[in-house]
């Protein structure tokens, strides 16, 4: 599925079935569907014939009912606490934290407080961990070839930008 | 009184064909004074199950619970962001769901 200039075409005519949990092509009677059912960041989303599977199944919370996110105090699903700058210290010998150099690479290096390049939070609407000195970039992997090299980026909120903090 | 070629589309001709009880050839007259009023933002149409212009998030019951999102004009599921891409509404005009983001309809 894709989103494209409005035309009112049968093919971007859906309806909503609260009961089944379904978005239902007016036409063909296809449903929205998770492709292959994989639970995956940024899986594609298709029309597929009706199984009654999971796949299929979705909730539709309007905006304004919705939860909000979490804006403040620890974040379960990430292990860390919202907004509150921290710093990724080593447990080698010497404690050396990451530092966000010229707002790309990420180095071992000194610790030093006042230095921002190594300080990063998580940040609330992305729940990526944003560097506290260029605050529109994230970590991320870098995946070339064998090498998943970590690096800072445009935040995106893609899979390769999430990461959870399990502690010791 | 045939929609030609039983295509529901905007400026489409308007024939006479031979009876084959196709959607196409059925019709409803409501008298002028009887029409009920346009919906408007914010009433629950219940035949498409949607409030009119009311944002909202589709949430898969996949059990991480990711949300319908974009990437580029791709619909994929993804962890919930707070992004417009993340927001969908039911236009009532055209009948299609948009998205908040770029004001484009679902498309097959």
């Amino acid at each position: 599925m894709q989103v494209y200039n409005t035309n009112s075409g049968w093919f971007q005519l859906f309806k909503w079935d609260k009961e089944s949990g379904t978005f239902v092509n007016v036409k063909n009677n296809k449903v929205l569907d998770v492709a292959g059912g994989r639970d995956q960041e940024a899986n594609n989303v298709q029309v597929w014939k009706k199984n009654g599977s999971k796949a299929q199944s979705w909730k539709l919370t309007y905006t304004k009912d919705a939860a909000k996110i979490q804006t403040k105090g620890l974040n379960k699903n990430f292990g860390l606490d919202i907004e509150r700058p921290f710093f990724i210290v080593s447990k080698m010998w010497m404690e050396r934290t990451v530092e966000c150099v010229g707002a790309s690479n990420l180095v071992l290096k000194t610790l030093r407080k006042n230095n921002k390049g190594q300080q990063f939070f998580l940040d609330d609407k992305t729940q990526t961990i944003v560097s506290n000195q260029w605050k529109d970039r994230s970590i991320t992997i870098q995946s070339q070839g064998r090498s998943n090299n970590l690096y800072m980026t445009t935040t995106n909120a893609r899979w390769f930008q999430l990461f959870r903090w399990q502690g010791d | 009184m045939t929609i030609q070629g039983d295509i529901d589309q905007e400026n489409r001709n308007i024939v006479v064909e031979n009876k084959n009880g196709k959607l196409g050839q059925t019709w409803d007259i409501i008298y002028a004074d009887e029409m009920p009023p346009e919906p408007k933002k914010g009433d629950l149409n219940a035949d498409w199950g949607m409030v009119i212009e009311e944002p909202f998030h589709v949430i898969s019951n996949l059990p991480a619970g990711r949300y319908l999102d974009l990437i580029g004009r791709n619909m994929v599921i993804k962890t919930r962001n707070g992004f417009s891409s993340q927001e969908w509404y039911f236009h009532w005009k055209s009948r299609t769901i948009r998205s908040k983001k770029n004001n484009q309809s679902w498309d097959i």
